[in-house]
């Protein structure tokens, strides 16, 4: 052999140190000598260098891997606990909102009042019962005042005929209540109950009213019965008792005589010769009053005052 | 009879550990020497990331000879894994330095260190080594670093990867060197170097 590199096996002793002692003094100074072998010791030298260096990387990487592994064993998992943390204030959040949602529904389902006139309080319709009241009593038309000389009844008569609306105000008004009261909720009990003493006492006024109006029906009656007992002439006038002598004149008064007889009263109304219209007219007369009616010639009315009775 | 100081109980310890290869054992020794480390690559311009890979390196160093029987217990592990990384912080801004400078007349240093030149050099081979390693194939690979890297005896081999004997193990050791050499052959070529 002349060469260390024509046996792989001496060489790779040689340069991993594992050849004798006495061997390897003998290579030494052939290798300081001789190029072809130094060179092959020094791609066997860096060729196994190349193996141990890989398996030195080897390690540090297994050792690097354990590290790391220790490490993400002790650690606090900061991005998973914040996941988890995000992810129950989500839902905590949700049911939050949700509840919310639930109880705003809850509070807002009382529909509103139908009308915006209906006062939804108890109090404050209380309150008003009694001014709607006062209103009405306000609003009424001031009654009739009566001559001295009419009746009681005549007063009332009149009072009824001037002031027929109250009564049916008042109805409407209970009606118009009343049918707030059935649309309001049932909460508005005290509005129910103002507007039944409200429609209790229109149905009592016209209660009254309805008696008054039978109590006048009857005097009506009466007093129809009365003017039977009255006669009605027309007579043509001479020039000298008509006031305006021949001249038709539908606002006068004609000339009038009235004398009660025992059969009873005769009126005898002198109208122009040429009033041929009037004096062919057959009369009525109406009575107002005991001492009092209207005479009816056509067209034309005459008030008339009834002497009185002996 | 003496009475063993503390820090070689626990050392015995974490010996133990390492040479029956339990590697929490290492993890341990990682964590011991980490502080110390830091605070010595911090001091003499290093980073975060050098004080982390030559701690790696040493505690590797001190495994391959504990592995290998070579290693001496006259001090501490986290002793020599503390000197062990001042070495290589030394060495590698020395080679810091020799890589900087291209003028290769001012690189001729009388002493044995290695040259700017010849550190590239060894570093281009070793990078070579380390992909024809990758390609070898799991069983040559697992070989190669048994013999040469953990200095595993033929027999240890042979009863480690199940081969009849040593002498096979032998045989087997020396096809995936060849195996290696011819993967290794393209960049021999390139760079003009004989076969």
């Amino acid at each position: 052999m002349t060469h260390i590199a024509d046996d792989p096996e001496i060489l790779e002793s040689y340069v991993v140190g594992r050849m004798e002692e006495k061997n390897r003094s003998a290579w030494d100074d052939h290798i300081a000598h001789c190029t072809p072998c130094r060179e092959a010791v020094d791609r066997e030298t860096l060729l196994i260098a190349g193996i141990r260096r890989v398996g030195r990387d080897d390690v540090k990487n297994r050792i690097n891997s354990l590290v790391r592994r220790s490490r993400e064993d002790h650690s606090v998992p900061w991005p998973r606990i914040w996941s988890i943390a995000a992810s129950l204030l989500l839902i905590i959040g949700i049911g939050i909102v949700s509840r919310w949602m639930i109880l705003r529904n809850e509070s807002v389902a009382v529909p509103p009042p139908a009308r915006q006139d209906v006062v939804p309080h108890g109090e404050q319709h209380n309150a008003k019962a009694p001014a709607q009241r006062e209103e009405l009593r306000n609003t009424a038309p001031p009654p009739v005042q009566p001559s001295p000389s009419r009746s009681a009844t005549a007063v009332v008569q009149q009072e009824v005929d001037a002031v027929p609306s109250p009564v049916e105000k008042r109805m409407d008004e209970a009606e118009r209540v009343t049918g707030e009261a059935a649309n309001a909720p049932s909460a508005l009990a005290d509005l129910n109950v103002a507007a039944q003493k409200i429609d209790n006492e229109a149905r009592s006024e016209k209660a009254k009213a309805a008696k008054l109006g039978a109590i006048e029906k009857m005097n009506l009656a009466m007093l129809s019965k009365d003017s039977d007992s009255v006669r009605v002439l027309l007579l043509p006038s001479a020039d000298s008792l008509t006031p305006g002598g021949t001249t038709i004149n539908l606002n006068q008064q004609p000339a009038t005589l009235i004398r009660r007889e025992p059969a009873g009263i005769v009126i005898t109304l002198f109208f122009p010769p040429t009033d041929t219209d009037a004096l062919r007219t057959t009369p009525r007369f109406q009575r107002v009053s005991s001492d009092s009616g209207i005479v009816i010639v056509g067209e034309r009315r005459f008030g008339i005052r009834l002497p009185a009775k002996d | 009879m003496a009475v063993e100081p503390a820090f070689l109980s626990q050392d015995a310890e974490l010996y133990t550990q390492i040479v029956q290869g339990n590697d929490k054992a290492l993890v341990r020794l990682y964590d011991q020497c980490r502080p110390a480390v830091a605070a010595y690559i911090r001091r003499n311009h290093g980073t975060h990331d050098d004080a982390e890979d030559l701690l790696q390196e040493a505690i590797a160093i001190l495994w391959e000879k504990i592995r290998c029987g070579k290693f001496v217990r006259n001090a501490a592990l986290r002793t020599f894994v503390v000197a062990v990384v001042k070495n290589l912080w030394l060495r590698r801004l020395a080679r810091k330095r020799r890589e900087a400078t291209l003028d290769p007349s001012e690189d001729a240093t009388p002493d044995d260190a290695p040259s700017a030149i010849d550190i590239m050099m060894e570093e281009e081979e070793t990078d070579a080594v380390r992909r024809a390693m990758d390609n070898i194939g799991a069983p040559c690979r697992t070989l190669l670093l048994l013999y040469y890297y953990e200095e595993k005896s033929m027999e240890e081999i042979a009863r480690t990867m199940g081969f009849a004997n040593a002498d096979t193990a032998k045989a087997k050791k020396y096809q995936c060197k060849k195996r290696l050499e011819a993967l290794m052959n393209p960049s021999r070529a390139e760079d003009g170097r004989m076969p």
